[in-house]
């Protein structure tokens, strides 16, 4: 429908600032977006509430547990946005993650540290194939083949450990690194989550194969009939989220210190389309940036840890963050300014 | 309008064609209030041949329950002829009812259930009794609707947490750290009875041991070593002069990731008291040497509670022994010098 289309681009421009230097305010706002802005705004409010009753939130100590907390659900988000930017969605990655940290603790111990990680990271990328190829080849909706092997993965990782905490990574010393370690005092942890936001933001950003996964996203039938392919994409957009869901599986290895088959895995998909929705990526695909993903990863991180920080009970800390998303998706629903009519999409 | 009144007298027809099919089918089938208590067949005697018993159990994919149903086909094994049937319930009350529905529905010789949630203990109770099945809880006790518990297998929650928080007092005295510059936190999932039971356990008697009580700072966790990490890491910010640390949760899992994240924050093992509970987290540092702020561990042997439900159940079965109201399975509290000896098995 190109018409609505045009009226809801005209709609969703922002007013011009009539103010004294209108073409710094603007230029700035197509920088940075209209989504990240209010994302950037809402963290700023959060900030400043629980900034307000406890100074301790500002120190560098709580700034590197707030980073630390979010980097494994963050990676996570991360990749979740760029297969919610092609118009699917893995519901599976918690489990992969699951199932590498499992196995990953598994190869440490019987060979070492450089297999464990590689292996494990040749799992992720199996479980991200196989999932890419029911798919396309099995010509299966995204949310029900991940649905599918979420019970799948889980289980396998249940079997391989007999669902016991394999192995123990706690004395050597590149897991210890990665638990605990820092480079110029940032936490590798939190590299490693802003390395492959940085790779991916590049990618979506600055090459073709970025433009042409926002382009299947945004039409996969145009996109095809301009020559894209599209199954090429897909399986190569799992296989990527196979491989950075195992370096979380990794990452989870390293901070628990044993691999955990279902244990701090169970719940990240969900935590993964959270943070991308209320990063402003769209379900229906084709719009999404890793930098709102980020961002709305660390709004969340930050009412997590403020509301634990002020004794905020567990119970109404869930329903802050459900409240919270609520408002983001209504708001962004209202503003992209989208026909009322029928289901939303 | 002669097409407008021939189709709304069609569609007048076809309402009242409806509405008598509607009145058949319920006059027709039995109406049932759900109400009715239906008598169970009268307890069968004892049985030969083959048996077979389910053993459903709440969180089947934790390494304890694991243990458990391992356990308990263990005993199978050694008494002979004997099935277990494990099924796990995860930790939905709903499910637990549907699969117990199943079981009966399957006609096994015996059910020994681990519950979710000890609510739903009457409905169980009642089904069990309908079909006339045998049946005996595991881990959590269970009451049916006039407070009479079911033959009960296992540990008592309140008394694990006592036996923690007794050696967190201990470790404690024997530092000779002061309330002032101590906390206390608590990790647990708070939405979970048998949660709540272990860690109020643990303070009680932490609390009775020692002259002076540090505060207890409470930590709602899903009950994962990440998210006890994750939210600790909050906690020791916002207690930022706090020079000593004593730490216990719901499991191992919850109590480890604490100590963890203390110990990540730049605080000494030294300065960390963490009891944990059940013991096969805390081992992988004594296994690896570890200079640890996981001080002491209770050990339950899930494998142990397994057999011995088993084992009653085939007594009562084959022999028409009744099963013992309650058994008590033992626990202890293992450390780094004695969890090999004490028989925990560290994977």
């Amino acid at each position: 429908m190109p018409t609505t289309q045009s009226t809801a681009t005209l709609r969703s421009q922002p007013p011009i600032e009539t103010g004294a230097r209108p073409g710094v305010f603007r230029r700035v706002l197509e920088v940075v977006g209209v989504q990240n802005i209010s994302l950037l705004m809402a963290i700023a409010l959060v900030v400043a509430v629980i900034g307000s009753q406890n100074a301790l939130f500002f120190t560098v100590g709580n700034l590197r547990v707030i980073g630390t907390a979010i980097a494994i659900s963050g990676l996570l988000a991360v990749v979740q946005t760029i297969v919610i930017i092609m118009g699917a969605l893995d519901i599976s990655v918690g489990s992969i993650a699951g199932l590498t940290s499992v196995s990953s603790a598994m190869i440490f111990t019987a060979t070492g540290p450089f297999l464990g990680v590689v292996g494990a990271v040749g799992i992720g990328m199996l479980c991200g194939l196989l999932n890419g190829c029911i798919i396309v080849f099995g010509r299966v909706n995204p949310v029900i083949a991940t649905l599918a092997t979420l019970a799948a993965y889980k289980g396998v990782a249940q079997l391989i450990s007999d669902g016991r905490a394999q192995g123990y990574t706690g004395a050597d010393g590149f897991f210890v690194f990665l638990a605990r370690g820092s480079i110029l005092g940032v936490p590798t942890l939190i590299l490693v989550l802003v390395i492959i936001a940085l790779l991916a933001h590049v990618v979506l950003r600055y090459t073709s194969i970025g433009r042409n996964i926002y382009a299947v996203g945004g039409n996969d039938i145009a996109s095809r009939l301009a020559g894209i392919n599209i199954n090429r994409y897909l399986i190569g957009v799992y296989v990527a989220t196979g491989a950075v869901a195992a370096i979380a599986g990794v990452l989870i290895t390293a901070r628990t210190g044993s691999g955990q088959p279902v244990s701090g895995s169970e719940g990240l998909e969900l935590e993964a389309i959270t943070a991308a929705a209320l990063g402003g990526a769209a379900l229906k695909g084709g719009k999404g940036t890793i930098a709102g993903t980020i961002l709305a990863v660390i709004l969340l991180g930050i009412l997590t840890n403020g509301m634990t920080l002020l004794g905020v009970n567990s119970f109404w800390q869930n329903v802050a963050k459900g409240a919270l998303l609520v408002l983001a998706v209504v708001i962004q629903q209202l503003r992209s300014g989208e026909r009322r009519i029928g289901l939303p999409g | 309008m002669n097409v407008i009144s021939r189709s709304s007298t069609r569609q007048r027809r076809r309402m009242g064609a409806l509405a008598v099919a509607v009145i058949a089918i319920v006059g027709l089938s039995a109406c049932s209030s759900g109400m009715e208590t239906t008598e169970g067949p009268a307890a069968a005697g004892p049985k030969s041949g083959k048996l077979t018993i389910a053993y459903l159990q709440k969180q089947g994919d934790q390494q304890y329950f694991v243990d458990q149903a391992d356990g308990a086909k263990a005993a199978a094994a050694e008494l002979g002829d004997v099935d277990i049937k494990v099924v796990n319930l995860g930790t939905d009350s709903n499910k637990a009812i549907s699969e117990l529905d199943s079981v009966i529905a399957q006609k096994v010789d015996g059910i020994v259930i681990v519950v979710p949630d000890q609510q739903i203990g009457p409905q169980v109770i009642e089904a069990a009794k309908a079909a006339g099945i045998p049946l005996m809880a595991s881990d959590d006790i269970i009451a049916d609707a006039s407070g009479t518990e079911a033959p009960f297998s296992g540990f008592d929650g309140t008394s694990m947490g006592e036996l923690v928080g007794g050696e967190a007092a201990r470790l404690y005295a024997e530092a000779g750290w002061t309330a002032a510059d101590t906390r206390i936190i608590s990790a647990y999932k708070q939405d979970l009875t048998a949660c709540t039971q272990r860690v109020e356990g643990a303070a009680a008697s932490f609390g009775d041991a020692v002259s002076d009580m540090p505060e207890v700072v409470d930590i709602g966790t899903d009950n994962s070593a990440t998210d006890a990490q994750n939210k600790a890491g909050a906690i020791i910010t916002a207690n930022a002069g706090v020079k000593n640390w004593v730490v216990w949760g719901c499991n191992d899992e919850s109590e480890t990731g604490v100590v963890t994240a203390l110990q990540n924050s730049g605080v000494a093992p030294a300065n960390i008291i963490g009891v944990g509970l059940g013991a096969y987290l805390t081992c992988k540092d004594w296994a690896a040497g570890q200079d640890t702020g996981n001080k002491a561990s209770l050990f339950i042997s899930g494998a142990e509670v397994g057999k011995a439900a088993i084992n009653s159940m085939v007594g009562l079965l084959r022999d028409g022994t009744a099963l013992p109201p309650v058994s008590i399975a033992n626990t202890e509290i293992v450390n780094a010098d004695n969890w090999e000896e004490k028989g925990v098995v560290c994977t």
